[in-house]
């Protein structure tokens, strides 16, 4: 089910003005400064603020219209949200937190508990599902408040900055769990985000929005290469190589060394294709003892 | 580099939380860091004495091995046992009314809110006598809406035990509505819009998320509810009077006792302290049930 945006929202001075398409599965990144429009945006699509022009339609329902007067309520619009901060109910168990989320979307009694073992499965938490959230670091939190926002089967998940708030490790353990839990679930959804490697793994597009407006929007390869300029190439510039991929699957640098990430033969990567591979700096050390490896 | 060097914060307990020796340490630094100055303690004992103090004079004036006849005749232990009846019913009156009253100025924009907020605490800045007046007026049988009660129900509510109720909710009511509405604006709005988003209707979300978040808050409120409906005597008098068994709570016992119609000072003192006693023992149950694991928080 594609969702199709159109719309224009304000806030105090500030204009929004966005235009897009979400197609079914996809997850598209926003990526921008501050103030960029980003939260307008996702709170627009999520009913939580008003639009003052254009529509929101997912498949063939009519969320926000603002010419015939639509606007269907938050809670009726089939649309997740994960933000920075999990918030878990606190006065609820983990597993009431995912419970309470099933049954808010209409599951029986029987279906919810049920559904609620699974999750908890599949975010390896079952043992924690008698907790209480203040008893949980934040990153098993924020592992629950996926669990619960995809539980309801939403037919779009925005995703706001979900890592925003975990160390660098526990990001990359999350990012991955997410992306397995969209692509198994097969949910569409909005992610936006300052960190680029958020962008490049979780989306298969990445939308810019600068000043309240989008900028470019696009699959990330292309995207990057041809811009030059702006809050794209300001953020990834650095930190980005360009290669080709090889007969193994591995990368080879246009410098001529090569990378061997652990995705090898089984992606979708053809012989031949070029890539950028972005990444933190702070991952990389630099070791002179060690001699140098293959993989 | 710093960053691959990082504890393994999966493991939970940090050296400090595992060695009681050391946590006690830390605690002992925790508690002087958030010490108050010195000097505070000087007012603060001033406020002590003047909470306290009275209620010694009280005691001290007490004729003890009288004392038990006072408190067992019947008008007594009728005035007790009104007043435990229609404070608890006032409470819970003023929870089914206040929470929604609460919830309603929470939730509305700033200047409403405003309002709605100086309209409830009107009673705490009124005398209880012009309460109890006020009610007489749109309640008594010339009263504003009292005469078409009168007229078309044959309902007369003045010098009932239901005016005694009303009073003690027209007085008790904004300590219930303050105490939620703070608890719910700490709360925020956080929490319901992730259960909107969840997809909950407006319902659930009151009964599962509100509500339970907000019962720390609830609690206190009833608390101060129950004990202003308790000692409750200005508004009472004036529109419920002062009939035993029907209207006469302690508050007003000890009025009658006190001014010479009823047995005497050594009575008044009696019953007062009995009141005090009783609302010290009440009171100390609501807040052990709202500390118990299974209570509220």
């Amino acid at each position: 089910m594609s969702l199709k945006v159109d719309v224009r929202a304000n806030r105090g001075k500030f204009e929004l003005e966005a235009e897009f398409e979400l197609g079914n599965g996809e997850v598209l990144a926003i990526l921008g400064p501050n103030g960029a429009g980003k939260s307008t945006l996702l709170n627009a699509l999520a009913g939580l603020a008003s639009v003052s022009q254009g529509s929101i339609r997912l498949g063939s329902r009519v969320l926000t219209d603002v010419a015939s007067g639509v606007a269907i309520p938050t809670a009726k619009r089939r649309i997740g949200l994960l933000g920075q901060e999990p918030l878990l109910f606190p006065h609820l168990s983990v597993a009431k937190n995912i419970e309470f989320a099933l049954r808010s979307s209409n599951k029986s009694k029987t279906d919810a508990l049920r559904l609620t073992s699974e999750w908890l499965d599949r975010v390896h938490l079952t043992e924690f599902s008698k907790r209480k959230p203040a008893q949980l670091s934040g990153g098993q939190q924020q592992k629950v408040a996926i669990a619960r926002a995809l539980a309801t089967e939403p037919e779009v998940l925005l995703l706001d900055e979900p890592m925003a708030r975990l160390d660098v490790d526990t990001a990359s353990i999350l990012r991955e769990l997410l992306r397995e839990q969209l692509r198994e679930s097969g949910t569409s959804a909005i992610l936006v985000t300052h960190d680029v490697n958020d962008a490049l793994e979780l989306a298969h597009r990445i939308a810019i929005i600068e000043e309240g407006k989008i900028t470019a929007i696009g699959e990330a390869s292309a995207l990057f290469l041809q811009s030059s300029a702006g809050f794209a190439s300001s953020i990834f510039g650095p930190n980005l190589v360009e290669g080709e991929i090889d007969d193994d699957g591995n990368v080879r640098f246009v410098e001529g060394a090569t990378f061997a990430p652990s995705f090898g033969r089984n992606s979708s990567l053809r012989p031949g294709q070029k890539v950028l591979i972005g990444f933190e700096p702070r991952i990389v050390t630099v070791d002179p003892e060690s001699a140098p490896s293959r993989k | 580099m710093s960053e691959l060097a990082q504890p393994n914060r999966a493991g939970g307990a940090t050296e400090t939380e595992r060695d009681p020796a050391r946590r006690k340490a830390a605690g002992r630094t925790y508690s002087q860091a958030i010490a108050a100055p010195r000097l505070l303690s000087i007012p603060a004992f001033i406020g002590l004495a003047l909470l306290v103090l009275p209620i010694l004079g009280l005691i001290a004036r007490a004729d003890w091995p009288n004392l038990p006849t006072a408190i067992s005749s019947t008008e007594s232990q009728s005035a007790l046992w009104l007043s435990l009846q229609t404070s608890t019913i006032a409470t819970v009156l003023c929870a089914v009314v206040g929470v929604p009253l609460a919830v309603l100025i929470s939730r509305s924009r700033s200047w409403l809110a405003g309002i709605l907020r100086t309209l409830t605490t009107l009673p705490l800045v009124m005398p209880p006598l012009v309460g109890g007046m006020a009610l007489l007026y749109l309640l008594g049988r010339n009263g504003l809406v009292g005469q078409y009660l009168d007229l078309w129900f044959g309902v007369r509510i003045p010098f009932t035990t239901a005016a005694v109720v009303l009073a003690q909710s027209f007085v008790a009511l904004p300590f219930l509505v303050i105490s939620v509405e703070g608890a719910l604006r700490t709360a925020g709005t956080r929490f319901e819009t992730v259960a909107a988003t969840l997809g909950a209707g407006r319902w659930r979300v009151f009964a599962q998320i509100t509500l339970p978040l907000v019962l720390p808050g609830l609690a206190s409120g009833i608390i101060l509810c129950f004990a202003r409906a308790l000692g409750e005597f200005g508004a009472t008098a004036l529109f419920a009077g002062n009939a035993p068994g029907i209207t006469q709570t302690m508050p007003l016992a000890i009025y009658t006792a006190f001014n010479g119609a009823g047995v005497g000072q050594d009575s008044a003192v009696a019953l007062s302290l009995l009141l005090i006693f009783v609302a010290i023992i009440i009171l100390l149950m609501l807040r052990s049930w709202r500390r118990s694991p299974g209570g509220l928080n």
